[in-house]
């Protein structure tokens, strides 16, 4: 048995944030939500490893009530129970990760799963502070997860090589995207995951300190389309931008 | 001001600390090799990690490290284990943190940060009393400086964490999702025998080597596992290089996400220079010499 | 009675019965072990024409004509042969005849006789067709059964000839019962013509000769209908109420109510409607359909034939153990998916059409195929990993491609054209319907702006829908994502409803096809225009003129026909005659209108790696080339993408191009 909680991000989908051409600043509003794509990932291992050792999913969501989509989809998947924490709008991830860990905390868990880094906003930092903050191993990068007995087993997926890491239950263990293929949901599952409660939590807002914004804005508009066909000065444009990308 | 840098990677720790040793002291930490080969780009110290390294335990050292140099920042390259120890630290320190940045400047105490947001499509400009930062790769060229760093040695406390064995990467099979640079061939170059001549630019930038679907599946001159597009692969790398790619939309469907891409092909009305951001119109042959030439 | 009597009365009611026993049998598998029904019209003016047609006349044989000559001779030869048959036993059991002499048994005698001997030639040539000739499609199948019916047949004709020459020549003496002693020769000229070959037999030998005949004839009748029904043949008796029961609608897999069903598409036997196990009865393995599967054709192991016989044979295999134990249906009916049929070869299948087309009892292969890709996809949530992608991109961006739907109509920027989304109270006669391919693939954008170019100069007033236009869901519902195509196309009706859309034209036979044919279910009846019909009546309207290509160019056109134009909706016609309104310089390539080649796009196949076999694309590039046509013209953005990547990588850029029916008119405006 083991028991997972599974942290779903869902954050704009990014092809269609536009950017305003007058103030270069991204227009989010109205754009759709979608899952974080590693979040998909983090579901369908939850439920493969419950699939696997028995027990439960259950899956935490930082939204709102448009977010009951998102979360019926971990339901098709297989989640057993899904909690909306609504009221949470900032974008610190110290914030979102004590959020976070004070409702994980309320939940009998053998396992954290959650994606190593997210589309949007790429910090990378929410499964470290989660770490400390409940004060359970980390296991990052996880290209494959194995219960035995009460420990768990990860493959490390690092830069260099990947290594073979093992912790005592609980743990935080944050995945990487090659971990598997989410499946597609069978029709039967999607329509059970509709009538499904979810449980939406109210919270206070939470108002981050510390991080002021001085701008948010787009550096250039799609692409630059500069085509040269003069070679003496469309060469040396090239290389400087390689020589930049190569740092 | 005083800063604390760390990388695992050799490359990530001097560029480190070759962009914050204008604005501070600089200690550098590092495991065996990223220390000794940083030793020289001007960090006042070079503290040396034997053996393993895992984020609870590097956390838990450079806490140690913070408190006896009397750090005032500390940096952590933003790498797989970067980023985890940095989340640690953030915790553990009660500090601050702004992640994955690619410059800053400071004004007494407070730091002025560029980072990339919403997946790269815009910049963030923050201000903060962050004590914590990762930084993106290449903040800076790694410049040598003439000081030398003393290198310590010393070991990281014990982590909770086992290590069980190690696999090496295969090296073999092809890596071009997680490539900074992407060189792409197309069915441009005419002959198999034309990657000879597109190989000195892959290894000058670094790069993989990556195909259009005729390339690798037609006519098998790359790995099907090098195809870029609807039915290969999807890559987001930092630099995209078509080269006679005419930029089809099953094509475009595998490389839409990169930061920047750049184009050659001899045909001005070729699809794909309105995907790109530099286009370069001519015969790849007398244009790829010429670029390999002034990248070294 | 005599013993001949009651032995032969015996006889053939042991053989009727279990020929009776037999279609009993499977008739109540029909009846009782599937689940779904089939979608019925009464219909009777089709169903009379094309069984009188596809049964009597054997119109859908003669797309083989030699086979089909062949065989329709067989069929006839097999009607008069029954009339005669019937007669035989009445005389034998009754001792007089059935049908007394007259206007009518001379007929039937003079068919018979003249048929006894076309079928023996028939025989003859059916085996050299099978063992001498070896014809591919009769490979590798049941080359017993075929030896065993042959033979059979050749029997029964050569004994009633027998037993007919002796009669004429005057040896029978007291056993003329079963022939039709002492009629004019002129009512039996094989037979007659015999005489003049065969001598005589001496008179001792004629009891042994004659009852030898007798009874190899009596008996090998029995066996005859014994077998028919637990073989191949079987088809001759199911194949017409297939025919005549057939749906019309071969081309639309069946509705799917969501909130109803709980077993999706077709994974076991009880999936399949009674409609369909009289199409796995009536199927004669004849595979014509796999002669002309693209995917088998260009080295893929689907075989329609095979996916057909393989269902039958599990029907009658499943069929037998249920009658025995029907208190545990789920432990009987085992998936048909994966064993005996192999998944891959499902997702092989084009929809093209060629099986169903060239199926001469009526099969409806490609529902069926459908109906088990959506067993694994919605019931499974198999899919191959490109669909995967394709299903979750017209899920967020309401089109295959993962590109933002606001910008659907980006490509109609700076060509003044009415787009709804952005100006929703313009006034307008037309939507053209742009469809997604056109919309964002650059090289099919051509198509949309070319179509632009000429409703523009015809005065037409046309609107688009921009960026609420959506994918019509058909790559989704050929793909076997049901859910998510009626997720689609309830989106898009509810546009058509609100904005009151009623004419509508599109470039793309894809959406053609969904359009016209498949929204009426969701409660919208649309008028739907090709752009080939459209335009070739814009031309004959004289609404626009169309430059003649000089006498002394060097252009040589053909048309590469879309499965979803032709056989789906069975438009050859127009897109020749905009063709041939400005250029005779046109040649047909070696697979036209109904038996055109696919280009490998359909079912879903545009968004999949084909790596099993050739590309599709490129056999039909080469059947192109070898007219040396210089520019192949084109009807569907599907058939554009696929036959100018094949023109490419079969480095063909110089010698040829890939043009629509609108580019080429739309440079030709005068
Ligand atoms: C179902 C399906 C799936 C597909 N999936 C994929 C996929 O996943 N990935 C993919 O890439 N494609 C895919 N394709 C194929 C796609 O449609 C294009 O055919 C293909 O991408 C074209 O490859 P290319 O750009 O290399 O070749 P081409 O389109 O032939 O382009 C070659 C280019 O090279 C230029 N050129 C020629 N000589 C020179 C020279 N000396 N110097 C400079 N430039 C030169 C030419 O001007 C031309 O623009 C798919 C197609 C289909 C139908
Ligand atoms: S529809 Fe076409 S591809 Fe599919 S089985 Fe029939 S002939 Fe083959
Ligand atoms: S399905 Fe039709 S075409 Fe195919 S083998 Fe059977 S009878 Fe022949």
């Amino acid at each position: 048995m083991v028991d997972v909680i599974v942290l779903i991000k869902q954050m704009p989908d990014l092809e269609q944030v536009k950017i305003d051409s007058n103030t270069r600043e991204p227009i989010v509003k109205n754009v759709p939500k979608t899952v974080e794509i590693l979040s998909e990932h983090a579901v369908e291992e939850a439920v493969r490893l419950k699939e696997k050792y028995k027990g439960k999913v259950t899956a935490i969501l930082l939204g709102n009530e448009q977010s009951s989509a998102i979360m019926k989809k971990a339901f098709a998947i297989g989640a057993d129970e899904g909690i909306i924490i609504d009221g949470y709008e900032e974008h610190n991830p110290a914030n979102t990760a004590r959020v976070l860990a004070s409702k994980i905390k309320e939940i009998k868990h053998d396992l954290v799963i959650l994606g190593n880094q997210s589309a949007d906003s790429i910090t990378g930092l929410i499964p470290g502070m989660l770490s400390a903050l409940l004060n359970e191993p980390l296991l990052g990068n996880a290209g494959k997860i194995e219960v035995t007995g009460t420990n768990v087993k990860v493959t490390r997926i690092l830069e260099e090589d990947n290594i073979e890491i093992e912790v005592p239950m609980p743990s935080i263990v944050s995945i990487s995207q090659e971990i598997n293929e989410p499946r597609l949901p069978p029709v039967m599952q999607i329509m059970a995951a509709g009538r499904k409660p979810i449980k939406t939590e109210k919270i206070a807002p939470v108002i981050s300190k510390g991080v002021t914004l001085v701008s948010n804005s787009a550096p250039r508009s799609e692409r630059k389309k500069l085509v040269f066909e003069d070679m003496d000065k469309g060469i040396p444009e090239v290389v400087k931008v390689l020589k930049e990308g190569m740092k | 001001m005083k800063f604390l840098v760390f990388s695992e990677n050799a490359g990530s720790l001097s560029q480190m600390i070759t962009y914050l040793r204008e604005k501070g002291e600089v200690i550098g930490v590092g495991v065996e090799k990223s220390s000794s080969e940083a030793a020289n780009f001007g960090a006042l110290r070079m503290y040396s990690i034997k053996g393993d390294i895992l984020s609870d335990s590097i956390a838990k050292l450079l806490e140690e490290l913070f408190k006896k140099e009397g750090i005032d920042n500390i940096f952590l390259s933003s790498s797989i284990l970067g980023r985890e120890t940095a989340g640690i630290l953030s915790v553990s320190m009660g500090a601050g943190i702004v992640p994955e940045i690619n410059e800053i400047s400071f004004e007494g105490s407070k730091a002025r940060t560029k980072r990339f947001y919403l997946g790269g499509k815009t910049v963030l400009e923050e201000e903060s009393q962050a004590k914590i930062f990762t930084v993106s790769p290449g903040i800076s060229d790694a410049i040598k400086s003439d000081k030398n760093s003393e290198v310590i040695s010393l070991s990281a406390p014990v982590s909770k964490i086992k290590i069980l064995s190690r696999q090496p990467k295969k090296s073999e099979g092809s890596n071009i999702e997680n490539a900074k640079i992407i060189v792409c061939i197309g069915r441009g170059l005419g002959k198999k025998e034309g990657i000879e001549s597109v190989k000195p630019l892959v290894e000058a930038v670094h790069g993989e080597i990556a195909g259009s679907r005729p390339v690798c599946l037609d006519y098998q001159w790359l790995g099907e596992d090098r195809q870029i597009g609807l039915s290969g692969k999807k890559v987001r790398p930092a630099i995209y290089v078509g080269i006679g790619v005419s930029g089809q939309i099953q094509h475009i469907a595998g490389m839409r996400g990169s930061k920047i891409v750049i184009a050659i092909n001899k045909d001005k009305t070729a699809p794909i220079f309105e995907e790109s951001d530099y286009g370069l119109v001519g015969d790849l042959y007398q244009i790829i010499p010429k670029i390999v030439e002034k990248l070294s | 009675m005599n013993l001949v009597s009651v032995l032969v009365l015996a006889g053939i009611i042991i053989a009727v019965f279990a020929f009776f026993y037999k279609l009993y049998e499977i008739l109540w598998d029909a009846v009782k072990i599937p689940l779904k029904k089939p979608r019925m019209k009464l219909d009777l003016g089709r169903r009379i024409y094309i069984l009188i047609r596809n049964v009597f006349l054997q119109g859908k044989l003669f797309k083989d004509p030699f086979a089909g000559i062949m065989h329709a001779l067989m069929f006839w030869g097999f009607i008069v042969f029954g009339a005669y048959s019937i007669d035989f036993f009445y005389v034998t059991i009754f001792a007089h005849q059935l049908f007394s002499p007259g206007i009518l048994s001379d007929i039937i005698f003079f068919t018979v006789n003249i048929f006894a001997g076309i079928v023996i030639a028939d025989v003859i040539y059916a085996a050299v067709r099978r063992w001498g000739l070896k014809i591919k499609r009769y490979q590798g199948f049941n080359g017993f059964e075929a030896a065993f019916i042959l033979v059979l047949i050749g029997l029964l004709m050569f004994t009633y000839l027998v037993m007919s020459v002796l009669d004429m020549q005057g040896l029978l003496g007291g056993y003329t019962f079963v022939v039709r002693s002492g009629a004019p020769h002129y009512l039996e000229p094989i037979s007659y013509a015999l005489t003049y070959v065969i001598p005589k037999a001496p008179s001792s030998y004629v009891y042994y000769i004659f009852w030898s005949a007798f009874w190899i004839h009596a008996l090998d009748f029995m066996v005859f209908l014994i077998y028919i029904p637990r073989s191949k043949h079987l088809h001759l008796f199911a194949a017409p109420f297939n025919v005549l029961f057939s749906t019309g609608t071969q081309a639309t897999p069946l509705p799917i109510d969501f909130e109803k069903e709980t077993r999706f598409g077709a994974t076991d036997i009880r999936d399949f409607t009674w409609k369909d196990y009289f199409d796995f009865y009536s199927c004669t393995e004849c595979g014509r359909c796999t002669d002309n599967c693209p995917a088998n054709m260009t080295g893929k192991t689907l075989s329609p034939r095979d996916i057909i016989w393989d269902i039958r044979e599990t029907v009658m295999a499943q069929g037998k153990e249920y009658r025995k134990n029907r208190e545990n249906p789920d432990e009987v009916f085992k998936t048909v998916i994966g064993d005996p049929i192999l998944e891959k070869d499902l997702w092989s299948c084009t929809t093209c059409m060629a099986c169903v087309e060239q199926c001469p009892v009526m099969i409806d292969h490609v529902p069926k195929i459908i109906d088990m890709r959506r067993s694994l996809v919605l019931n499974q949530g198999k899919a191959p990993k490109e669909s995967l992608d394709l299903f979750r991109n017209i899920e967020s961006y309401a089109s295959p491609y993962a590109i933002d739907p606001s910008t659907r109509g980006d490509w109609a920027e700076n060509l003044d054209v009415v787009d709804l989304s952005k100006n929703p109270d313009a006034n307008y006669d037309v939507l053209y319907w742009v469809g997604c391919v056109a919309s964002y693939d650059r090289r099919n954008q051509d198509i949309a702006k070319s179509v632009t170019k000429i409703l523009k100069k015809a005065g037409v007033n046309f609107a688009i829908l921009g960026s609420m236009e959506k994918c019509t869901g058909d790559p989704a519902r050929r793909t076997g994502n049901e859910y998510l195509a009626d997720m689609m196309i309830r989106q898009n009706v509810e546009t058509f409803k609100e904005k009151k859309i009623h004419k509508v034209i599109t470039a793309c036979p894809h959406c053609f096809n969904s359009l016209k044919n498949e929204y009426k279910e969701y409660g919208v009846e649309l008028e739907v225009y090709h752009h080939s019909e459209y335009i070739n009546r814009l031309i004959s309207d004289k609404k626009i003129s169309v430059k003649a290509l000089t006498s002394d160019s060097s252009e040589k056109y053909t048309y590469h026909d879309s499965c979803y134009l032709g056989r789906y909706n069975k438009i050859y016609d127009a897109p020749r005659e905009i063709i041939g309104s400005f250029t005779e310089n046109f040649q047909e390539m070696e697979k036209n209108k109904s038996k055109a080649l696919c280009c490998g796009a359909g079912g879903g196949r545009l968004w999949m790696q084909e790596t099993e076999g050739t590309m599709v694309s490129h056999k039909r590039i080469e059947m192109a080339d070898k007219i040396n046509a210089s520019t192949v013209v084109t009807a569907c953005p599907y058939c554009m993408t696929m036959l100018d990547d094949a023109r490419k990588t079969t480095n063909r850029e110089d010698k040829m191009n890939i043009q629509d029916l609108s580019e080429v008119i739309a440079k030709r405006l005068e």
